[in-house]
Formats: structure tokens, C-alpha cells, sequence
């Protein structure tokens, strides 16, 4: 698929979605993801057990990330190259986004 | 609705009813027994809790919805045991009970969805299920209506009974989707 369909089919990226997709740039397993995601947000980001099960069915379904089983059996997931495509539009569409904002930003101080 | 209660010793049996529309009633109504030292232990059929005596405890529960033709339901509940809820039971119609494994720290609200969309998804599964079932209620109350009217030229009472109480169940299942859709609306039209 060429950027501007990876664009129009799945950008903007929610926000647990981004977070998943980021914490997936090394293999890891639901407990690790729902940690890595509170740790890099900041406390922020909370992704329930619902809501990532919910994502992750997706974003294989999706072809967006792969799994491998563990040694233990637990599920890992991981991106695959379409994912890592997606993912990499999404932050390259969020730099204008937050470059935009950025020279204005002043202006809204009181 | 909420009929009898069966206390023996540390065990106590509630028959309660809810309303698919009141599954959030029902999470708090668990949590005040937990804080009151009553904790689930089991669910049936939808109207019939278990509780177990113990310490109070500052429990959250929360209900899943999901098919309840759902293969590989062990792979499900694991994974929500990895992120620290403990599964209590379930109802065969697809409603899964949790609770959090420990105390949740005071001022701290423990769920199992965290965002919008999914909470929205979940909800569909609702809706989709209530459909299907409102759907069987049509069919169903129509042949029983048609073989009434065939059988005795007229309408046949026992027959017409059971489309009457087809109908009732349809305008309760419709109910119960505007219910869930204005619960959908309201998580879309936020900003």
C-alpha cells in the first residue's frame, strides 16, 4: 500500500492506538505494553485490559503488528512493517502539527 | 428489583435483576456490598449473585460484554488477569463479571476501558446482540400469529398469546436499544 492509502485508511491514530504502535517497536506482551504506555505518558495515557485486548485483535487483524508466542506462552506482539510505515506517518503528520503550534504559541500566553 | 436474600453463615445468595442498560448501576451496587465485606464470588443466569463474608474492601467491578460464541475465551481472561483483575464468572449470554485483584487506593477509579472508542465498541456488541435477538422475536411472533389465524379460521388463543407476549419482548428490546444508542450518542459527541 502507498503512504497517501496507509494515510487516508488509518491516520489520525487515537491516542491508546499511538501509544501501542510506539511501545511495539520491540516485542512485548499486554502487561508490558499497558506499563511502557503509563510510563512514557506520563500517567496520562491508561490503557484497561478491555481497551487494549480490543486494540491489539485489531491491529493484527490489520496487519499492523504480528504475534509470537512466548517461551511461557504469553503473547507477544510486535510491528510489522506496514505498522512501522503507519506509525512513522503519524508521528511525521504530528511534527507539523505540533511545529505549527509551536510558532504561535506565545501569542496565547496571557 | 431485588426480591430475596438467602444468608447462611459467610455466604449470602441475592436474586437481583438489571436491565441491559444497567450495567453500571450494577459495578457500583458490587462495590458497596465489597465496602460492606460482601464479595462476589459467582454470578447465574443473570439474577443470582454469591457473595462471600470477609474484610470490607474497596473493590471496583466492572462487566465486559462479549460474543458469547467467543472462541478461545481462556486466552481472554488471562490476559485480563496478566493486567490485575481477577474474573469472577459469567452469564451465558456474554456478560463477563471482573474485579480488580487489590484494594484500589482511595481517590483512584479502576477500569477496564480507558478510551472512547472502545467503549463505544463495546456498546455495538451490545446493540448487535439485542438486534438479533429482537430480530428472532419478529419471526417467531409472526409464524406464531399466521399459525393461529390458520388453524381454526380465526385466531387461535393460546397462539395469539404467545405473539402478544412476542411483541411485549420486541417493545422491550427496542426499549433497551434506544437506551444503549443515546449511551453511544453521548460517548460520540463529545469534543
Amino acid at each position: 500500500m502507498d503512504d497517501q492509502k496507509l494515510i487516508q485508511k488509518y491516520l489520525p491514530l487515537s491516542e491508546s492506538t499511538y501509544y501501542i504502535l510506539l511501545s511495539l517497536v520491540e516485542p512485548l506482551h499486554g502487561y508490558g505494553i499497558m506499563q511502557k504506555t503509563q510510563q512514557a505518558s506520563n500517567d496520562s495515557v491508561k490503557l484497561g485490559p478491555g481497551t487494549l485486548y480490543g486494540a491489539l485483535s485489531k491491529l493484527e487483524k490489520e496487519d499492523l503488528i504480528s504475534m509470537t508466542l512466548a517461551e511461557d506462552r504469553r503473547k507477544n506482539y510486535q510491528l510489522t512493517p506496514k505498522g512501522k510505515r503507519v506509525l512513522y506517518l503519524e508521528i511525521k503528520r504530528l511534527e507539523v502539527l505540533v511545529n505549527n503550534g509551536a510558532a504561535i504559541l506565545d501569542r496565547l500566553l496571557p | 428489583m431485588e426480591n430475596a436474600a438467602l444468608n447462611i453463615g459467610n455466604s449470602l445468595v441475592v436474586n437481583k435483576f438489571y436491565m441491559v442498560w444497567q450495567d453500571e448501576d450494577e459495578e457500583n451496587w458490587l462495590r458497596e456490598m465489597s465496602l460492606q465485606g460482601w464479595h462476589l464470588t459467582g454470578v447465574s443466569c443473570g439474577f443470582k449473585y454469591y457473595f462471600i463474608k470477609g474484610d470490607p474492601k474497596n473493590y471496583y467491578y466492572r462487566l465486559d460484554y462479549i460474543n458469547p460464541f467467543k472462541a478461545d475465551k481462556g486466552e481472554y481472561i488471562n490476559f485480563f488477569r496478566d493486567m490485575g483483575w481477577t474474573y469472577i464468572g459469567d452469564v451465558f449470554n456474554g456478560w463477563q463479571y471482573f474485579r480488580t485483584e487489590n484494594e484500589v487506593e482511595k481517590g483512584k477509579i479502576a477500569e477496564i476501558y480507558t478510551d472512547r472508542n472502545s467503549k463505544i465498541e463495546k456498546n455495538l456488541r451490545i446493540q448487535r446482540i439485542l438486534l438479533a435477538v429482537l430480530f428472532l422475536n419478529l419471526v417467531v411472533g409472526t409464524s406464531n400469529f399466521l399459525k393461529g389465524l390458520e388453524r381454526f379460521h380465526g385466531i387461535n388463543n393460546t397462539m395469539s398469546l404467545f405473539s402478544l407476549l412476542n411483541l411485549a419482548c420486541v417493545g422491550l428490546l427496542l426499549y433497551a436499544m434506544v437506551k444503549i444508542w443515546r449511551r453511544v450518542h453521548r460517548l460520540k459527541s463529545r469534543i
